[in-house]
Order: structure tokens, then C-alpha cells, then sequence
């Protein structure tokens, strides 16, 4: 016992430094755990209410440059809805059903709290389960996507960014069928790289990038970026694009999340198939 | 609790919450100031190591809980907390290490930045090092560090002119 209290005494701080340490390690190896959890995630009430008030004022900060781009955007959309209009008019004159009607509807949500400078990003936003938002569901910003939601509180979520070194995206080449893999490999935020490009000239520098619609997260043909330029990998014949990305990940501030209406449907009868 | 644990508990709140709510978005290019390392610089050296170690620990939790980082901060504060005793023996005498707060009026100008620099450094090559998990880019690492601790420095230096 005495010399239990003698050796504490001694190398007591040296212990409480090395438990201290492995805790912290366990929280880094184990993150996906405990991100799950949301309890020691920006996704708590309390953080939750921080990020709030501090949204509320830096908020303000860049309502011009949002609301041009905003006015722009809907120049776009009201020329698109012109042509669908007409389009539809068409169909309804020569009496054709119309099917593969957009199956995606959106949850509208505010970005509280918006990371950049590390290798595995994510933001919070104001939404939570309250809402509808679940898991897995996509983001996507005025401009392009912007991440996917990865836990949910009932009131806030935490998504993981697109601007994360760990997160994969299927995109394909606009207007074709060519098929690859986006992620970001740290650094600039402005790019990406994406992988497993087959090399058919099938594609040129300057081509958009749009999702692919493989992923449940993402519908086809939501706009990502742009190429830029690119590199063939030496193993094998796949290409690797750099990507402009359209979203501006810094000034992040109004965000979309998207979800399939038949989502419950679809996830019942996985889960059923699993089974 | 006495008025000097109640000082330096305010200023590891008001540096956490700067350090979440501001600094964190005033980088340059993807490099920020960590400044909250100020509070571990300035805790008087009578502070008991245990209580230091902790208190370093849930700064640092309090970081990772903000900004959505897995122990990340905690881990490196704490290493840095380890080190602040040895650091101060080594750039003080025995006898000006007792029962004072760190600072350039009461350790000089010299001794207080040495100290200061070698503990920025510490914690900022441990928290850029687990970030990249790997040594996978260490001239990322290295280069986050060096800015970091520029930036880092400058605010100390700013703190400092304006300390009683």
C-alpha cells in the first residue's frame, strides 16, 4: 500500500498524461462511432445553439453577393420552366403519358457552423429529424452539390462536405455515360479530383461534371464542376480529372437537402432483401 | 475557488469560443491561428501538474465538440500541457519558477517567447501530425505548422500588450 501511494506520488501526473492521451486517441480511431452518437458532435443542442447565434450574425455578411447569385439562378430556372412549359404543352396535345417525373423533393436548410481547412470537413445545419432529415440524405448548394448528411439530432444535422478526404461521389461526364469516382485530396478548396476516368476520348478539358443518380443521395444531373485538366494514372488505363467545383464550400450558407419521396419504400425493401 | 482559478477559467472559455467561433474562419489560405494555447501558456507555474493536465484535456475536448474533430485537440493539448513544466525549467532558474504567472513583464522578454515558441510549436506539429494521421505529405505539415505558428504568435504577441 505504501509504496502503491509512493509510486502515484511519483509518476501519478505522468499516468493521468498517458490516460488522458489514449482517450483522445480512442475518440480519433474510433470517430465514426462516436460521431454517430451526435453527443460530442456540432450536432448537440448546445453546440447547436452557439452556431445559431453566431449564424444569426455573420449571416449578413455576404446577402449581397447570395442574392445576386440567387437572381441569376432564377433567370436560369424561369427560362428552364418556360421551355418545360412548352415542352408539356406538346406532350398534352399529341396525348403522351408522362412518366419519370422527378422523384426528388427538398428539405430547405441554413448552414450554422462551415469547416475548410481541415482534411475531413463537415458543416452543421438547422435542420434535424424534426424535419424529415435522416443519414445519407444529399446536399446541394446554389451552385453545385455540397455534401451528405451524416447524423442528425431533432433539431440540427452534421454532413459530411464535400471537401473531405474520406468521402467518394459518383459523377459522370455530362451528357454521356462515362462514369467516375470524386474526392478531394486536401489543399484547395476550388478542386477535386475525379478517378477511374476511362480514357476513350469520350471526354475534353472544359466538359461539365453532374452526379450520376447511382448513389441514393443524389438524383442525375445535379451540376458538381467542371474539368480543368488531367493525368493518366500509370497502373492501368483510368484518367484522374482535376475538377473545378462550381460550389463555393467558404461562403456556404443556403443549402438543399434532398430527398427520394419513396424513400421509406425503397429502404424497407432493402432492408427486407437483406433479410 | 479563488479569483486567480476563476481568471483563468474565464480566459479558457473566452479563447475556446474565440478559437471556435472566430479564429477558426480567419485563416490564411487553409492555415489558422490556434491561439487558445495562450490560456495553457499563462497558468501560474505553482498550478498542480494534475489539474493542468486536465484542465488542457477538456479545453481541448471542448475544441473537438465544436469544431467536429475526433480528439484531435485534446490529444495535443495535452501533450503540450505535459511539456509546459519541463519548458519552464529549462528556460528559468530554479527559483524564478516558483508561484508566478508566465509572461514577458514577469519572466523578460527573451525567456517568455523561447518558452512560448517551443510550446506553440509542440502543439501545433502534434495537432497538424494527427490530423494527417499518416506521414503522408509532410511538407503540408511542416509548412501548416510553420504558418500556424506565425499566426499563432502574432496574437500572443497582440495578448500580451494588453496584460496588466
Amino acid at each position: 500500500m505504501h509504496s502503491l501511494i509512493q509510486f502515484l506520488l511519483r509518476f501519478g501526473n505522468t499516468l493521468l498524461f498517458v490516460v488522458l492521451e489514449i482517450i483522445a486517441l480512442v475518440l480519433l480511431f474510433r470517430y465514426n462511432d462516436f460521431h454517430q452518437s451526435i453527443a460530442l458532435s456540432s450536432a448537440n443542442c448546445i453546440n447547436g445553439r452557439i452556431y445559431e447565434t453566431r449564424e444569426q450574425v455573420t449571416g449578413y455578411f455576404q446577402l449581397r453577393e447570395k442574392n445576386t447569385l440567387l437572381w441569376q439562378q432564377n433567370g436560369v430556372l424561369e427560362k428552364r420552366v418556360a421551355a418545360l412549359e412548352a415542352a408539356l404543352r406538346q406532350y398534352e396535345l399529341e396525348e403522351r403519358p408522362l412518366n419519370g417525373a422527378e422523384d426528388f423533393d427538398y428539405i430547405y436548410a441554413r448552414v450554422l457552423k462551415n469547416s475548410v481547412i481541415q482534411l475531413a470537413n463537415t458543416f452543421t445545419l438547422n435542420v434535424g429529424r424534426a424535419d424529415g432529415v435522416e443519414p445519407g440524405m444529399g446536399i446541394s448548394a446554389p451552385e453545385g452539390i455540397a455534401g451528405i448528411v451524416s447524423a442528425c439530432s431533432e433539431h440540427y444535422s452534421v454532413a459530411v462536405s464535400l471537401l473531405n478526404v474520406n468521402a467518394h461521389y459518383s459523377c459522370k461526364v455530362k451528357h454521356t455515360d462515362v462514369v467516375g469516382s470524386l474526392t478531394w485530396y486536401g489543399g484547395d478548396t476550388r478542386y477535386g479530383l475525379l478517378e477511374e476516368l476511362p480514357g476513350y476520348q469520350m471526354w475534353n478539358v472544359g466538359d461539365t461534371i453532374v452526379t450520376s443518380g447511382f448513389s441514393n443521395s443524389f438524383p442525375e444531373g445535379l451540376p458538381v464542376g467542371c474539368i480543368e485538366s488531367f493525368d493518366k494514372t500509370t497502373a492501368d488505363n483510368f484518367y484522374t480529372a482535376r475538377i473545378r467545383l462550381f460550389t463555393s464550400f467558404e461562403s456556404l450558407a443556403d443549402v438543399r437537402i434532398m430527398y427520394r419521396t419513396n424513400y421509406r419504400e425503397q429502404q424497407e425493401l432493402e432492408e427486407e432483401a437483406v433479410r | 475557488m479563488n479569483r486567480i482559478v476563476l481568471k483563468h477559467l474565464a480566459i479558457a472559455v473566452f479563447l475556446v469560443l474565440l478559437q471556435a467561433l472566430v479564429l477558426q474562419y480567419a485563416g490564411f489560405l487553409s492555415f489558422v491561428p490556434l491561439a487558445y494555447i495562450y490560456a495553457v501558456l499563462i497558468w501560474p507555474t505553482d498550478t498542480p501538474v494534475w489539474q493542468a493536465l486536465l484542465l488542457g484535456f477538456l479545453m481541448g475536448l471542448a475544441l473537438d465538440i465544436l469544431l467536429d474533430t475526433p480528439g484531435m485537440h485534446a490529444a495535443a493539448t495535452t501533450f503540450a500541457v505535459y511539456l509546459r513544466r519541463p519548458l519552464l525549467r529549462t528556460f528559468l532558474s530554479k527559483d524564478e519558477t516558483e508561484g508566478m504567472e508566465p509572461g514577458e513583464k514577469s519572466m523578460g522578454f527573451m525567456s517568455f517567447w523561447k518558452y512560448s515558441l517551443s510550446m506553440i510549436v509542440c502543439h501545433h506539429f502534434t495537432l497538424y501530425l494527427i490530423e494527417s494521421f499518416s506521414w503522408t505529405d509532410p511538407v503540408r505539415i511542416l509548412l501548416s505548422v510553420l504558418v500556424s505558428t506565425v499566426l499563432t504568435a502574432l496574437l500572443v504577441f497582440f495578448f500580451e500588450r494588453f496584460r496588466r
